[in-house]
C-alpha cells in the first residue's frame, strides 16, 4: 500500500490554465485601494486647478505691465506676444513694424504678378 | 501589491493545482473547478482580515462552492464534453498508471475525496474528518478502502498484461515451430 501511495504522490495534478491567475489577481488590481483611487481622481483635478491658476495669474500679463516677466503660457498661446515679449526690454511693442517691415521695402521680386489692378 | 496579496499569490501557486484536482474529485469538470477556485479566491480577498487557519478555511469554502456549483443541470451536461484527464501527462507514465488514474476517478465520491485531500492537498485525517463532519477513523477507512480498490485494479491490469504477453509469446513460438504435416 505504501508503494502505491508513493507512486500516486508522483502523479502531478493538472495545472490551472494560465489565464486563471490573471483572473484572480487581475481583478484584485482593478479593485485598487482607496488611496490609489483617490490619487487617480485627484491628478486631473490638480492639473486643471494648476492650469486655471496659471491662466489667472498671467491673465493680466496679456496686457503687459512694465517690467513684468513674460509668462510661458502666454508665449505658447500667442506667438506674436512671444516675439514682443522677448524684445520688450529694449524695444517697446514694435512687433508690427518688425514683422511687416519687408512689405514696406517695395522690392518684392516674385515672378507672380500682383492680383491688384495696375494703374 | 500589499504583503497580503503576496501571501495570497504564494498560496495560489502552492495550492491551485491540488484544489482543482479536489474539484475534479467532487465531480466538477476542469473548467468548473477553475471557476470555483476563482470565486473562492475572490471571496477570500473580500474578507476584512485573513482567516485564522487559511488552508482549512479555503478548502471548506471551496468544497461548499463546488457542491453548490455541481447542482446545475446545464453544467452537468457541459461537464460531459470536457477532458477527463485529472493529471499532467508524464513521459514515464505507463499503461497501468493510466488505469489507476481512471480507477481513482471512478471510485465513489467519498473515497476519492479523501484520497485527493490526503495525497495531493496534504490534509491529515483529523482535518479531513473536520471538513467532512466524520471521525478521523472513518476518513482513514475510506482512504484505505479506496486505495485497495486501485491496487486491485492495478494488479488485475498487470496480471492481464502478463497473461497477454505470455499468450503473445506462445503464439509467436507456435508460429515459429515447423508444421507437423510438413515435417
Amino acid at each position: 500500500m505504501k508503494l502505491l501511495e508513493e507512486q500516486m504522490r508522483g502523479w502531478r495534478p493538472r495545472h490551472p490554465s494560465a489565464g486563471l491567475k490573471w483572473r484572480v489577481f487581475g481583478a484584485r488590481l482593478l479593485n485598487l485601494p482607496r488611496m490609489v483611487r483617490l490619487a487617480g481622481f485627484a491628478t486631473p483635478v490638480t492639473a486643471c486647478a494648476l492650469m486655471a491658476l496659471l491662466v489667472w495669474n498671467s491673465g493680466s500679463s496679456f496686457a503687459p505691465r512694465a517690467g513684468a516677466v513674460p509668462s510661458a503660457l502666454a508665449m505658447i498661446s500667442n506667438s506674436d506676444y512671444a516675439v514682443s515679449a522677448t524684445s520688450r526690454q529694449s524695444v517697446q511693442n514694435n512687433s508690427c513694424a518688425f514683422n511687416f517691415d519687408w512689405t514696406n521695402a517695395g522690392n518684392f521680386n516674385s515672378n507672380v504678378s500682383s492680383f491688384l489692378p495696375r494703374n | 501589491m500589499t504583503g497580503n496579496d503576496h501571501w495570497l499569490e504564494r498560496f495560489y501557486d502552492a495550492k491551485a493545482a491540488g484544489l482543482i484536482l479536489y474539484g475534479r474529485a467532487l465531480g466538477l469538470g476542469h473548467g468548473e473547478a477553475e471557476d470555483v477556485l476563482h470565486e473562492t479566491f475572490l471571496a477570500l480577498m473580500r474578507l476584512p482580515e485573513p482567516p485564522r487557519e487559511p488552508e482549512n478555511y479555503f478548502v471548506r469554502s471551496f468544497r461548499n462552492r463546488a457542491l453548490n456549483h455541481k447542482r446545475s443541470l446545464w453544467r452537468r451536461l457541459t461537464r460531459e464534453w470536457e477532458s477527463h484527464r485529472w493529471f499532467e501527462k508524464s513521459s514515464e507514465e505507463n499503461p497501468a498508471e493510466r488505469v489507476a488514474m481512471e480507477c481513482l476517478a471512478e471510485l465513489p465520491l467519498e473515497q476519492r475525496e479523501v484520497i485527493v485531500l490526503k495525497i495531493w492537498n496534504h490534509c491529515t485525517f483529523e482535518e479531513i474528518g473536520g471538513l467532512l463532519d466524520i471521525s478521523p477513523n472513518t476518513a482513514a477507512g475510506r482512504y484505505r478502502y479506496g486505495l485497495q480498490k486501485i491496487k486491485f485494479q492495478l494488479e488485475g491490469e498487470s496480471h492481464e498484461r502478463e497473461g497477454n504477453e505470455a499468450a503473445g509469446r506462445t503464439n509467436a513460438w507456435l508460429a515459429a515451430a515447423p508444421s507437423v504435416g510438413r515435417a
